[in-house]
């Protein structure tokens, strides 16, 4: 089980992956753009950041970039629409340590449990 | 052909030489070498001559003191041990090689007695004499006839064990004691290997016989005055090393061998001795030289063999010397043969190439006049022709031998004709010129009688005493020709230039002055009565922004940097702009120095203007396809929000092992619901706005009552603002008109959207009323507003949605584009006016068509 910041716009996104999530037990936290996750991350003690590369207010990379700059050591993922590998480049370069694209498909949890047990 | 083989047989020569020179170099060497050989050989026989005569002498002196020793005897009565040792004491002291000196008297069987028994009395307690038994030890000698005791022995220290030794026991002794006996002479014995000696030095011995007086009666025998022998053994080592000392250095290179060989069938070595040199022995037999000593009945032979040291001692250089200044003087030789070729070979070539020279000179002299393009004639002092070359014949149609021999004046046309004899006279007479020295512009006759334009020089020369003028002529009928043609170029040429509206100008550098031609004023839009001073008006014309450009430019073209060619904008008197384009040559006088420009003014203001339209419309061609992109950018994220919420729920429905509390199933369904109609409200949006975009829209329009359509616009969301608090008016005129109905709800449906989506409270109102033509429409809220700068920009449908990440609105954006479209389709037109915080209103007008 593990405690993780969600950082997406849309709401009804926002709503499913918490509710996914949350039937696996996770203690899920949302934030509506990249500043609020920033905040959030730096003040709060979190096992991921589930990061929206698309946001209004500060985006994922910069939001991203904030925290390595900021000296944050824990897991950020980038969870990404974009169909473009540049911009899965891009995540990894802004300092996400792994992506995820959008949709979601049903291996969802599975992932992230993987990506949580290597980093562990 | 000559020259190669001129250079062949000088090789040939030289290489003989050369051949010759090695050879007799290499033969000089060897005869050289062969000499040098012959010396050694000699000194060699030299040498061995030498030590052949000092071991002679040795020999001799070794005979000399047993002779001596004889004398002894024979002088004296009887001689005692300690006399024999008084006499020879001095003799051993001087002579090293002497191991001993010894008396051997001869005795009969009676004598033994009182020999052994003096003996014992001088001293010697053992004496006795001896022989030695068949196993080789010392017994007392067997009873025989007679003795041969060794009885004084001197010195006797390393001699004491020969004393008493019969030495008649021995045959072989006794061989050569008889020979001895018998010849009277001294005999001296093969050689005998010295017990007495450490080393393997060998020794010999010498007998020497003794025959006492006739008046002794000793004898048995018959030789009445045989008394015995004296005997002397000699180390050969000391006695050769004796013999070659005052000589050793030049015996060191040798090997010295001494030899008995007086029984050929027993040759006996005597002793070696080895060069202390340590170098190689010449193995060829040439180096050896053997000699023979003979005395005392013996022969011996020596043999010295020469080692490499010897050689090297007596080194000589000679046959190299020989050789080399043979080698150098041939090399000398062949170098002087060759340059003294060489020499003769470049005078040679030197005469051959002046005789070429000259030759050519001549031929070239005749080439130059028959090939001259120039007509060559000359003439003597009297006028008479006697050269006329193929171009003179070409020029006047005469061949040569029509006019030489003849007067030069029947090649020329009146005046000239008549007045040439007088000139040629005058000329002679007083040496003034008019032609000479220079060319004149005069006229020929030809032939056929016509005149021609000619350029005639002429020269004056001296051959041999004789004057001789020498005449060139040019034809100018076709200078004059191009010049004409020159002229009829500049007319044409002045025709483009005004033709083609082309200004012409002119600059004098030193003194400013611009030369302007009638078209310049033109271009400028000038009066020429006017502007006098037209560098001025120039300067005054151009654009102030192109001046300093232009004018920097003018400066490098006239620094001589580079050509002057650039456009620049004038401005005429009202105020109207032109684009010129501008070219200029830079003239520069003798001295490199800049001296005037001349150039060219052209109206290009078309042109420019066409230009700018073009780089306009590609701005704007490329605006529109990065908008577009942009647009597609934003768009496909829009459509993948609600399908990653519908897609994203749908692996929680289908797992059948998952149980879901049921205020989660709603939930899951009504966010799927909303997805799915924002996706397909989307779609419809897209298609829409590509169905106009396209003008595949088509409208219907149909007769319509104002009031009734905005009730049920206001109808669709009555329930929504009733939720939000917010109150609708309807503030409609009531009237029919003819429009497209689900356009225009579409179009009331998408503003009142807008309006109750920005209102938190208060109300919205719409209204309507006709005006002539067009029908006005105007939904009005009072909402948050719209700031000043986005206004503008809210129909825009690639504006409005920037591709950033970050956006502040959600949808697709499209709602007021595919409304302002709509509006248009109905040949309308719609605006928006906000305040901030205080609301916003969109009026719409639409033109009514086919209203009764």
């Amino acid at each position: 089980m593990a405690k993780i910041l969600l950082a997406e716009d849309e709401e009804f996104i926002s709503r499913m992956i918490s509710l996914r999530l949350a039937l696996k037990g996770h203690e899920i936290d949302q934030s509506v753009n990249g500043q609020e996750a920033v905040d959030k991350a730096l003040s709060g003690n979190y096992d991921m950041v589930l990061m929206d590369m698309h946001m209004p207010v500060m985006d994922g990379h910069e939001a991203t970039q904030i925290l390595r700059d900021h000296d944050y050591k824990g897991l950020i993922v980038a969870v990404t629409a974009s169909v473009m590998s540049a911009d899965t480049g891009k995540a990894i370069k802004s300092g996400c340590d792994e992506y995820i694209s959008k949709p979601i498909g049903e291996d969802f949890e599975e992932r992230l449990e993987t990506i949580l047990n290597q980093n562990r | 052909m000559t020259q190669f083989k001129r250079i062949q047989t000088n090789r040939i020569i030289i290489g003989g030489v050369l051949l010759l020179g090695f050879l007799f170099s290499y033969l000089g060497f060897y005869v050289a070498l062969d000499l040098e050989k012959h010396t050694l050989r000699v000194e060699h026989q030299r040498i061995t001559s030498h030590v052949k005569d000092a071991i002679f002498k040795e020999l001799e002196i070794s005979l000399g003191i047993l002779s001596s020793i004889r004398s002894l005897f024979v002088a004296s009565d009887y001689v005692s041990r300690s006399d024999f040792s008084l006499f020879t004491d001095p003799t051993l002291k001087a002579y090293s090689s002497i191991q001993a000196l010894e008396w051997i008297p001869y005795l009969s069987e009676a004598q033994r007695k009182k020999y052994e028994q003096q003996a014992i009395k001088d001293g010697l307690v053992d004496f006795k004499i001896r022989e030695r038994n068949p196993q080789g030890k010392m017994v007392p000698a067997q009873l025989r006839k007679d003795y041969y005791p060794v009885y004084y022995v001197e010195p006797l220290k390393g001699n004491e064990a020969a004393v008493g030794f019969d030495l008649a026991s021995s045959v072989k002794r006794q061989i050569t004691l008889q020979q001895a006996r018998q010849s009277k002479l001294p005999q001296a014995t093969a050689s005998i290997t010295l017990v007495q000696e450490s080393g393997n030095q060998k020794g010999f011995l010498i007998f020497q016989p003794i025959f006492m007086p006739e008046n002794d009666n000793l004898d048995h025998s018959g030789d009445t005055s045989f008394s015995g022998f004296a005997l002397g053994v000699f180390r050969l080592g000391d006695l050769l090393e004796s013999a070659i000392t005052p000589i050793k250095t030049l015996l060191d290179p040798l090997l010295i061998e001494l030899t008995d060989i007086t029984d050929e069938k027993n040759i006996d070595l005597l002793l070696i001795k080895s060069s202390p040199l340590n170098t190689k022995l010449l193995s060829d037999s040439s180096w050896q030289i053997k000699q023979e000593i003979q005395f005392a009945n013996r022969t011996w032979q020596l043999s010295t063999q020469a080692t490499q040291a010897f050689i090297e001692q007596h080194a000589n250089v000679t046959h190299w010397l020989v050789f080399v200044t043979g080698i150098l003087l041939t090399l000398i030789i062949s170098v002087f043969l060759h340059i003294l070729m060489h020499r003769e070979s470049e005078i040679r070539q030197l005469v051959e190439q002046r005789t070429h020279e000259l030759q050519s000179s001549k031929k070239m002299s005749q080439i130059i006049v028959q090939s001259a393009v120039d007509a060559i004639i000359t003439i003597d002092e009297v006028g008479i022709v006697n050269l006329f070359n193929p171009s003179a014949v070409n020029m006047f149609g005469y061949t040569p031998d029509e006019v030489i021999g003849r007067n030069i004046k029947m090649l020329m046309p009146e005046p000239y004709q008549s007045e040439h004899d007088g000139y040629l006279q005058h000329h002679n007479k007083t040496g003034e010129k008019r032609i000479i020295g220079s060319g004149r512009e005069v006229k020929g006759r030809h032939k056929n009688g016509n005149t021609f334009p000619m350029n005639l020089s002429v020269g004056k020369s001296q051959i041999d005493g004789d004057t001789v003028y020498v005449g060139t002529i040019t034809d100018l009928t076709k200078l004059k020709d191009k010049e004409r043609e020159v002229r009829e170029f500049n007319d044409r040429f002045n025709l483009a230039i005004r033709a083609s509206g082309i200004g012409v100008w002119e600059f004098n550098v030193t003194d400013e002055i611009m030369t302007w031609d009638d078209r310049m004023f033109q271009l400028y839009g000038m009066d020429q009565s006017q502007n006098s001073d037209t560098y001025k008006a120039w300067r005054n014309a151009l654009h102030p922004d192109d001046l300093s450009c232009v004018e920097a430019e003018i400066n490098e073209a006239l620094e001589g940097g580079k050509s002057f060619e650039t456009e620049f904008r004038i401005i005429w008197h009202n105020a109207e702009e032109h684009y010129i384009q501008a070219s200029a040559l830079v003239l520069f006088d003798d001295e490199g120095k800049v001296q005037r420009m001349i150039g060219v003014n052209l109206d290009i203001t078309e042109r420019k203007q066409t230009e700018q339209a073009m780089i306009q419309a590609k701005h704007v061609a490329e605006e529109a396809n990065r908008q577009k992109s942009a647009f597609l950018n934003v768009m496909s994220h829009e459509l993948r929000t609600p399908l990653t919420v519908i897609l994203g729920y749908l692996p929680l429905l289908k797992n059948p092992d998952q149980t879901l509390p049921s205020e989660a199933i709603i939930q899951i369904a009504e966010d799927m619901d909303l997805s799915g109609q924002h996706l397909m409200e989307m779609v419809n949006d897209i298609l829409d706005l590509s169905k106009i975009e396209a003008g595949q829209m088509t409208l219907s329009r149909e007769n319509s009552q104002s009031r009734t359509e905005i009730s049920e616009t206001l109808k669709k969301f009555e329930h929504q603002a009733l939720q939000k608090g917010i109150q609708l008016v309807n503030d409609a005129d009531d009237f029919s008109f003819n429009v497209d109905k689900r356009r225009l709800q579409q179009i009331l449906i998408n503003l009142m959207g807008n309006a109750l989506k920005f209102t938190q409270q208060g109300k919205i109102t719409i209204s309507a009323n006709r005006n002539n033509d067009f029908v006005t429409f105007s939904v009005k809220d009072t909402g948050m507003g719209i700031s000043k700068s986005e206004l503008p920009y809210v129909f825009d449908t690639f504006r409005q949605v920037d591709d950033s990440s970050t956006r502040d609105t959600g949808g697709s954006g499209l709602g007021l584009a595919i409304t302002k479209r709509l509006v248009e389709l109905h040949e309308g037109s719609i605006q928006a006016v906000s305040t901030l915080g205080e609301g916003t209103i969109f009026t719409f007008s639409i033109k009514q068509s086919g209203v009764e």
